[in-house]
């Protein structure tokens, strides 16, 4: 225990760290729900309370629809496919303690480290229509038919979007699942054993319940953190074009605070992205908590 | 575990699965890097192609006549500064909580962990405004404050736990001795947590040497920017000038460093990643 004496220790470390962190990260946070009452430019002094005008604009912007759609899209699919393979990846690799396979893993974790600039950039050019990687691929194998203009086309720009953020995530997730799993006790599977569980079995009935927690606790994490690489992602390959097919919630976000400095409205849009995220998070955990909990 | 070797073609199917997705990371990996030695003849007429002859000088052009030069100092030395702010704040503010049983250090370390799931994007307007009237907009050490207040989340969730899970006998051993707490701490407790140190070095270093939408945010000339905003900002001449060795040089000198320190440290990264989310 750190007794009165130590005082002057406390201090010196707590005050700073406290300061910043509230003048950097709290006093934002306030700011933001604060601003989205409000009007504003960002440098005047002036700041109008406007009440819930923000907001009612957000209700008749199409773009802000359109742009929570492709939020959604991303959302989802990027959560099923990371999931499902790092899932897949984690249960191939736990009891595997060869060279083999501890090489891959670390592979497999490298996206994860790479600056999210580099792998826009890199995807940029495997999508890039002319000398893409992808593109000179099909006509190297003869699909020329299957070429597209990847990041410039409506119905493939939001899978080409997809791809490179599961690319990203993959590595992490299995190495938060292959220490979940580790975690178990391993005379649960004895135990399943001795009964004659099959492998499936073994998976569905031991291994699942075991992580299932860890699982709740990554998709929750997953779904904040997915909002700032999207938002990366597009910022850079896609600015949001072509004429708004790939634009965020973040996108507009970033738009309307940076290019018309209306920081009120671009208040409004997080506040709005904070709640749909608020009720995803709490439609994942009711959903997922519990279940498999008994078993 | 069965420890019996079979090879099924359940496990083979597995294991080429396994090695295909290995590619397809390895493989782009490697294109940046044997791309960035290309001319850009040989890059236009065949982006799958190996240079006939390796082109160093591209990095030459990169690092001179572009401005990797300069974004290169400004991320080395931003990161370093501020991963070594990070390791002391967090590690003196971690013990701290560690050792303290109250309901303010609990509420304060909450908070503190909290952050983790803060969607740093929605804040970028009212972060930039507050560093603006602070007049800290566009400067490198305001840059560093905000990459040290986004890093405690993580590191105090890791050293905190790491501190709780350390005896107290050896500090009141060292307090009888007639040590300080200053020196208790820093001769006795933080030699002894290296391992978790460490682990939030590398993780550190390497988020706030990749981190874009911060440094996008809240620098605005070259001179102050760090590698990936400075590459982004250049693509757009790139394309101008069909200059894309040179670019891909450039995003080798972002991209090796993190990569390399990574797989140096992958043990302590890992590791340590997981010892927030996996209780126990």
């Amino acid at each position: 225990m750190l007794s009165k004496r130590n005082k002057g220790f406390v201090l010196t470390y707590m005050v700073p760290t406290f300061l910043l962190y509230i003048v950097f990260c709290i006093y934002p946070c306030i700011k933001s729900l604060v601003l989205s009452v409000c009007e504003w430019s960002g440098y005047s002094q002036d700041i109008k309370f406007v009440g819930l005008s923000n907001f009612a604009r957000l209700l008749s912007d199409k773009n802000v629809w359109s742009a929570l759609g492709h939020n959604m899209f991303l959302l989802v699919a990027c959560t099923v496919f990371t999931f499902v393979l790092a899932l897949a990846f984690a249960v191939f690799f736990t009891s595997k303690t060869d060279k083999f396979h501890q090489t891959l893993k670390i592979i497999y974790f490298i996206p994860y480290v790479m600056s999210t600039a580099v792998v826009s950039i890199l995807w940029t050019f495997i999508y890039n229509s002319s000398f893409g990687l992808l593109n000179t691929f099909l006509e190297k194998i003869g699909l020329s038919s299957l070429q597209h203009v990847w990041l410039g086309e409506k119905d493939t720009i939001m899978g080409a979007l997809t791809v490179p953020l599961v690319w990203i995530n993959v590595g992490f997730y299995m190495i938060m699942f292959i220490a979940a799993i580790l975690n178990i006790p391993e005379d649960r599977y004895e135990a399943a054993r001795i009964d004659g569980a099959s492998k499936w079995d073994l998976f569905l009935h031991v291994t699942m319940p075991g992580i299932w927690n860890e699982i709740t606790t990554s998709m929750v994490f997953f779904c904040v953190t997915a909002f700032n690489y999207s938002f990366e992602l597009v910022y850079i390959m896609t600015k949001g074009g072509p004429n708004r097919s790939s634009e965020l919630l973040t996108t507009y976000l970033y738009e309307h605070a940076f290019k018309y400095s209306d920081y009120g409205y671009a208040s409004a849009i997080g506040v709005l992205l904070f709640a749909v995220l608020a009720v995803i998070i709490f439609g994942v955990l009711k959903l997922m908590g519990g279940r498999f909990k008994d078993e | 575990m069965n420890k019996k070797k079979r090879w099924t073609p359940f496990a083979a199917v597995r294991d080429l699965f396994a090695v295909i997705y290995a590619i397809g990371i390895l493989f782009p990996l490697s294109w940046i890097i044997y791309t960035s030695l290309k001319t850009n003849q040989e890059f236009v007429t065949d982006p799958w192609g190996l240079p006939a002859a390796p082109q160093w000088e591209n990095y030459v052009s990169a690092w001179i006549k572009v401005d990797f030069r300069t974004y290169a100092l400004n991320s080395i030395v931003i990161t370093l500064v501020s991963v070594a702010i990070v390791v002391v704040l967090a590690s003196t503010v971690s013990y701290i909580l560690a050792r303290t049983r109250t309901r303010w250090s609990r509420g304060a370390r909450m908070l503190i962990i909290a952050g983790l799931y803060v969607p740093v994007t929605l804040l970028l307007p009212s972060l930039f405004t507050t560093m603006y009237s602070l007049g800290l907009w566009n400067s490198r050490p305001g840059l560093v404050a905000v990459y040290v207040v986004f890093s405690l989340p993580y590191s105090v969730l890791v050293l905190n736990s790491f501190y709780q899970s350390m005896p107290v006998e050896l500090e009141e051993a060292a307090a009888i001795d007639g040590c300080g707490p200053h020196q208790t701490f820093w001769r006795v407790v933080f030699p002894l947590s290296k391992n978790g140190i460490i682990t939030v070095i590398i993780f550190n270093f390497v988020w706030i040497w990749n981190d874009y939408i911060f440094a996008l945010t809240l620098i605005q000339e070259n001179e102050n920017m760090t590698l990936p905003v400075g590459i982004v900002s250049l693509m757009s001449t790139f394309k101008l000038k069909a200059d894309w060795v040179t670019l891909f040089a450039g995003l080798n000198i972002v991209m090796i460093p993190s990569v390399l320190l990574y797989i140096v440290f992958q043990k302590y990264l890992t590791k340590g990643l997981t010892t927030g989310s996996v209780k126990g």
